[in-house]
């Protein structure tokens, strides 16, 4: 498993993506990140209701309660426009990020 | 299950509770639950299942803090109560019915002296006027001192609320708004108070001075116009000193023990001043302007002495800094 401290940066980008694709609530959206990474990283309950309130704060994300399933009512996510600029932009720093990382980390010459 | 709702209740011990934190409390138990039973579903045992949870849970000072709370530590916990956004609401509601109750208080004894003059004022024409009146004058009493006693019972309620509490920074900041908002009515309730009890002068003047009406009416309905100016008085000032209470008493719970030891000091301060300071400099100036006969200019003590009382104020507060 991935330790927490190396992705801390991206864990509301993690979530701004899910939420790209379709409204969602808690469970779902760590459960989608668990499949995702064939387990190798777990986002922990309380990083990630962190960053939920984050994301509402800046206006990113906002929330609704949802129909109630399995005699539960969750909170939905739903990401706004801000929120979706705010991810493509994410999305591009990432692409950097990754190349600078990949130079530096790898250790081989090209 | 229990496990996860017990190990939940304890994490959220010392958070103060508000709708934010409630949801957010509800939310996490439902996630943590759904993922208990898909652990449990996938084959895992029951004590396998509960430790990933567990395990996945996380930090709880993390989220708080992005909350903008901290776990109260145990004293302040105990010490003081946490007032939440209800019990506030609730405070608000009470002091306001208590204003409106003590203002109809008002109205009824002074109505009830209103209807012996008016009574008085027409004897001639009614048989047994002086008795009805008093009849009704002792009855409006009775009804306005016993709003006066079942509002002070109700009083004894809202005593919590008079000294400090611990309250949600957002809760605090939603009734500062609040407060704001009832300026506005506060001030036309004031002006509208004023107003009445001056306009109250009119019927006795039409009495006093014109053939119109009787004195005795004029009086009376005086009485009346000055009972209901004391309602807008009574009412609108009790909802806004309930909001200045609230803002006053309601404290952080991270600076509460600090601040509340602050108010104990300043306290002190004030109790001197109100029963030592002024009962002297109101025995001085009736002394010396007796004495000297300089009623004419003596009342400027009063101004020099408040003048010292704030001085005293700050300094006793910069000596704390």
């Amino acid at each position: 498993m991935i330790s927490s401290d190396v992705i801390r940066g991206y864990n509301d980008t993690f979530l701004l993506s899910l939420l790209n694709q379709g409204d969602s609530y808690g469970y779902e959206l760590s459960r989608q990140i668990k499949e995702k990474t064939d387990g190798d990283y777990i986002i922990k309950e309380t990083t990630m209701y962190s960053a939920f309130t984050r994301l509402s704060k800046k206006g990113y994300i906002i929330s609704y309660p949802g129909t109630v399933t399995q005699g539960k009512k969750r909170t939905y996510y739903s990401i706004t426009l801000e929120g979706k600029m705010h991810l493509k932009e994410k999305q591009e720093e990432w692409h950097i990020t990754r190349e600078v990382v990949d130079h530096l980390v790898k250790g081989e010459d090209k | 299950m229990n496990t996860i709702r017990e190990y939940i209740e304890q994490m959220f011990k010392g958070v103060p509770m508000n709708d934010e934190t409630k949801q957010l409390k509800v939310d996490i138990l439902a996630n943590l639950e759904d993922k208990y039973l898909a652990l449990k579903e996938g084959g895992a045992s029951e004590n396998e299942a509960i430790g990933v949870v567990i395990a996945e849970f996380g930090d709880i000072d993390e989220l708080l803090e992005e909350f903008g709370v901290s776990r109260m530590n145990k004293k302040v916990a105990t010490q003081y109560t946490t007032m939440r956004e209800a019990d506030l609401a609730r405070f608000v509601e009470s002091k306001a019915r208590m204003g409106l109750n003590i203002g109809f208080g008002v109205l009824a004894c002074l109505s009830g002296i209103a209807f012996l003059l008016l009574l008085l004022a027409f004897q001639a024409m009614i048989p047994g006027a002086l008795y009805l009146g008093l009849l009704l004058m002792v009855t409006s009493t009775v009804i306005g001192i016993g709003l006066f006693i079942i509002e002070g019972m109700k009083a004894k309620e809202m005593r919590p609320f008079y000294s400090p509490f611990v309250i949600m920074p957002i809760d605090k900041e939603s009734i500062q708004d609040e407060q704001d908002n009832y300026k506005q009515s506060f001030i036309f309730s004031i002006v509208a108070g004023v107003s009445l009890c001056i306009m109250s002068l009119t019927p006795v003047l039409m009495g006093a001075l014109t053939p119109m009406i009787p004195v005795l009416v004029g009086v009376a309905f005086m009485l009346i116009l000055i009972g209901v100016g004391v309602i807008f008085f009574t009412y609108s000032g009790n909802i806004w000193s309930a909001y200045g209470i609230i803002l006053t008493n309601g404290k952080y719970s991270d600076t509460i023990e600090e601040e509340a030891a602050k108010d104990e000091r300043n306290k002190k301060v004030n109790y001197i001043l109100e029963e030592i300071y002024w009962p002297i400099i109101v025995v001085f100036y009736l002394v010396f302007s007796f004495l000297q006969g300089a009623w004419a200019w003596s009342w400027i003590i009063f101004i020099l002495a408040g003048a010292l009382e704030s001085t005293i104020k700050s300094l006793s507060g910069n000596w704390e800094n």
